[in-house]
């Protein structure tokens, strides 16, 4: 009884702490959706690019995670920026149907940078934290996730007042409103636009890092993270910040429980596509999420 | 027309000087208008729809731009710089302010996130306090008790209230309003437009005023111009186009003989644009 | 429109082939492609390349119905191909239908699959039906490559598709099957396009609001692009199969898809020949690099994979921020430019 009830409020807590981690990625996609109108589809490999950059800093380079983590993230912005001068910026206004398969372009060519700087091996990493556990009798729970879990909560509060509170985050919104209005207001569009940009990209490279510290290693395979938040926001509605943290929580969950419970039943892995046939339904039941902006669209 | 008749070059805020616009490269829009704003001066622009009232509002402020429009001849001068062609962004920092057409609130936003848009181009990304506010909610003080409130849950008149205060917070000194008694109640009307002449005489912007409803602009406006077919018809002070004919006829709704047929408004009408 | 030729009805003007230059287009391409085999001297390389393009071309062609005619999308081409091809493999397997009935009944599986996966099309917008055909993508994948169905799927060996030509002529036979099937693709995707069905597709991808107040039914014309466009992508899978006769997970993810989108957009969207022009350069210009440049750069081989990723990509954004419409229209205003040079219009 004892046991059973140990397994589950572990299964719980994993599920949980790294729905949390999941989180982050989906706030990503949910911060660029906000403002620009665009799912990006790269999202899975500008994780896997950040987790890369870690690697690179800390683990061919050598230096400490401490200085490290925030290197990375340095170069992280900086390319985010160039990602968006260089590729986004020319698509601003383009259809829809453009962008999707121009972010889908965008992950394969930093794939096959990524691949020609660092081929296709699994690269293990120190852990930052160790091995590091919080440990309660019979119940342990790895530091990454305890950090990681802080690190999505507290961006999760930070980005709900930033949207709600900072002026800038009123003007975000206001562009993913009205392009003319916002420029009526002297919010630059591309300016808006390119800021949502940068602050995705960044916030899903660190969504990399921990899951690849997490993880252990750095391998193509971390692309997955961007498959995975798909359902969180879609879940969440695509638009919204705490739905995206919502929509993680729920996909940390249905993976870890699915992997107890189904991999078993339906094959090994089947844990990564459940939350992908969850998702479909909900597509059908209920399109717009549970938290998402209905729009009205006319002609 | 012979608007330097009443201005001083000293005291102006905005020159333009017979401006052409086109959309897309080739659609004219405006074919030649010029006009002046004193400093501290309430002007008017009348004329029916499409006459190139929104599309002079929007060559002064650059917001043409967004639509892919240019201003193709002539020149605007704002405190004596060259501006047209300008980006929207730098003109909203220089002080020109355009409130749109249509009340386009953000209604997602709350009426108070509304307001802090405004703060956006006089360099503010942090969160304001209740004070930067109480420039607008003294003007109007109904949008202080909806601040909680989505601005697209609020009645179409606070909505205007609404984007003339958001702007005010911009700190302007040529405000540009387009059309803002569209769809809104006499009376409100009325309040709206004693408030903006309470901007003027308080806060000492000057304002250009392009609305339909003439004889309400007139009763406001310093000095007025007509425009037709994106021309400028006929312009001077107030109570000396109120006694032209014309005027009095096709935008005021007076007729010294009775009601005309429409036949003949007609051939006025092609007659008189290309005086 | 060509000099000289005038339309004196709808029909003429509706017809397959409209114009001369068609026509003689069509009559010395013929030939061509019919004795290829002969004129490729027996180079059973060249043979597979020209193959190689013919299974690509049918492929894009169903994307052209979905994409460029209903401006829809679909992420899973690799896994419509692998359903046509798994099941085309399965329905061999396990029952004694000749391959030609196997072949439509797998291509058919796969119009079912790709309609119910582009389902979420009809009540929303675009990112869902992306997201859910990438969901259709990976959970393909899963299924082939997992080792709990290899007694169904052969888990990451795969399936060998038993001999349906003679070895001997085994090339041969495959590239005349590949041509058919993809003269056939383009002939019913050209007829399509002509017919009330085509152009309420045309109609829906311009604006599928203002279609539907027009009174098109915009759900039956997605759910047609989908079921069309996927049976092609099937059928091209079934083909595949065919040709490597070892069918396995590998070649069906989601780089297949980038390929067809690099080939569809190079080529034109919504065009007839676009997938063929995008095939006839792109499957070349690849498999040119996998030949050239490791016997110039030996050590080139590991990047040879990245390398062709970059490619595409590169191709793909840079044509879609200069040109969307493909290489034909770039080559059409180029040829107009000429055409009237120096007499153009004023460029203000």
């Amino acid at each position: 009884m004892i046991q059973q009830l140990l397994l589950q409020l572990n299964l719980l807590s994993t599920g949980l702490l790294l729905g949390l981690m999941y989180s982050l990625a989906a706030m990503s996609l949910a911060i660029i959706f906000k403002t620009t109108k665009v799912v990006n589809f790269s999202q899975g490999m500008l994780a896997t690019l950040g987790a890369y950059l870690l690697l690179l800093y800390s683990g061919q380079l050598g230096l400490h995670p401490a200085i490290g983590a925030p290197l990375s993230l340095l170069s992280g912005v900086a390319l985010a920026l160039l990602i968006e001068r260089v590729i986004l910026r020319q698509f601003i206004g383009e259809p829809i149907l453009s962008l999707i398969i121009v972010t889908l372009s965008l992950a394969s060519l930093l794939r096959g940078i990524v691949m020609i700087g660092w081929g296709t091996n699994f690269f293990p990493v120190p852990r930052i934290f160790g091995t590091v556990a919080l440990r309660v009798e019979g119940f342990a729970i790895p530091f990454e996730y305890a950090v990681g879990a802080a690190i999505a909560v507290s961006y999760m509060v930070a980005l709900a007042l930033f949207y709600r509170k900072f002026v800038m985050g009123a003007a975000l919104r206001a562009v993913s409103e009205d392009h003319m209005a916002a420029t009526a207001m002297g919010i630059s569009v591309k300016t808006a636009q390119a800021f949502a940009w940068v602050l995705g990209i960044v916030s899903s490279m660190v969504g990399g890092m921990l899951l690849s510290s997490h993880i252990g290693g750095v391998g193509l395979s971390l692309e997955y993270l961007g498959v995975i938040a798909l359902p969180a926001v879609i879940l969440g509605g695509l638009d919204s910040i705490p739905g995206a943290v919502v929509g993680g929580i729920f996909v940390g969950l249905a993976e870890v429980y699915s992997t107890y419970y189904l991999d078993e039943v339906f094959g090994g892995g089947f844990s990564r596509v459940f939350p992908l046939i969850v998702m479909l339904l909900i597509m059908l039941v209920k399109p717009y999420g549970l938290w998402g902006t209905e729009r009205i669209e006319r002609v | 027309m012979n608007s330097a008749v009443f201005s001083q070059a000293s005291s102006q805020i905005l020159l333009l000087n017979n401006i052409e616009v086109v959309y897309d490269k080739y659609s004219l829009a405006v074919k030649g208008i010029s006009l002046n704003v004193e400093k501290g001066g309430i002007v008017g622009l009348v004329g029916p729809n499409g006459a190139g009232k929104s599309t002079t509002l929007k060559s002064i402020s650059g917001l043409i731009k967004i639509e892919r429009g240019e201003v193709r001849r002539g020149t605007i001068e704002f405190e004596g710089r060259r501006i047209e062609n300008s980006d929207p962004e730098k003109l909203s920092k220089m002080g020109i302010v355009h409130v749109l057409e249509g009340r386009k609130v953000f209604s997602e936003l709350t009426v108070e996130e509304n307001l802090m848009t405004g703060l956006y181009s006089g360099g503010r990304r942090l969160p304001p306090g209740q004070s930067d506010f109480d420039l607008v909610y003294s003007y109007f003080p109904r949008l202080k008790e909806l601040r909680r409130l989505r601005a697209g849950y609020i009645s179409g008149g606070e909505q205007q209230m609404l984007v003339i205060g958001r702007a005010l917070l911009m700190r302007p000194k040529l405000l540009l309003l387009d059309e803002p008694s569209l769809g809104l109640a006499p009376r409100v009307v009325t309040s709206i437009f004693k408030t903006v002449t309470q901007l003027r005489d308080n806060e000492g912007i000057s304002i250009i005023l392009a609305d339909q409803n003439a004889r309400t602009v007139m009763s406001v406006s310093d000095y007025v111009y007509v425009i037709e077919n994106g021309r400028v018809a006929m312009a001077g002070r107030p109570h000396e186009l109120a006694q032209k004919e014309e005027m009095k006829e096709f935008y005021l709704g007076l007729s010294r003989e009775g009601e005309r047929s429409y036949a003949v408004v007609k051939h006025w009408k092609i007659r008189r644009r290309w005086v | 429109m060509p000099c000289g030729e005038f339309k004196r009805s709808y029909f003429e003007l509706m017809g397959l082939l409209k114009w001369r230059t068609h026509k003689v287009a069509l009559v010395m391409s013929l030939p061509v492609l019919m004795a290829f085999p002969i004129l490729s001297g027996g180079n059973v390389y060249v043979l597979s390349v020209a193959t190689l393009i013919l299974i690509n071309a049918t492929a894009i062609q169903g994307l052209n119905v979905i994409l460029g005619l209903t401006g829809q999308i679909s992420l899973a081409q690799g896994a419509m191909m692998a359903i046509g091809a798994y099941s085309f493999a399965l329905i061999l397997k396990f029952s004694p239908v000749p391959w030609p009935v196997a072949m439509i009944f797998a291509a058919l599986v796969t119009a079912l699959v790709g309609m119910l996966f582009g389902s979420p099309a009809i009540r929303i917008k675009l990112f869902f039906v992306a997201i859910s055909t990438l969901a259709l993508q990976f959970f393909v994948e899963f299924l082939i490559s997992t080792p709990k169905y290899s007694d169904v799927f052969g888990g990451s060996h795969g399936i060998h598709i038993r001999g349906i030509f003679p070895t001997e002529h085994h090339s041969v036979y495959t590239f005349y099957l590949a041509l058919s099937v993809a003269a056939l693709a383009t002939l019913a995707v050209a007829n399509l396009a002509r017919s009330s069905v085509g152009r309420a597709m045309k109609a829906v991808r311009d604006n599928d609001v203002a279609a539907q107040i027009l009174g098109i039914d915009v759900p039956k014309a997605k759910l047609a692009a989908f079921g069309i466009g996927s049976f092609f992508i099937g059928l091209a899978g079934v083909v595949w199969g065919i040709w490597i006769t070892q069918i396995n997970p590998e070649q069906f993810t989601l780089d297949t898809t980038l390929d067809h989108y690099a080939m569809l957009i190079f080529g034109g969207l919504g065009r007839v020949w676009g997938p063929w022009v995008g095939a006839a350069i792109i499957v070349p210009l690849i498999e040119s690099l996998k030949l050239y440049l490791p016997a110039i750069y030996p050590a080139i081989g590991v990047y040879l994979a990245p390398l062709k990723l970059i490619i595409l990509s590169v191709i793909i954004i840079t044509l879609l921020a200069a040109e969307p419409r493909g290489a034909l229209e770039l080559m059409r205003k180029i040829k107009e430019y000429f055409r009237i040079w120096p007499y153009g219009y004023e460029r203000h």
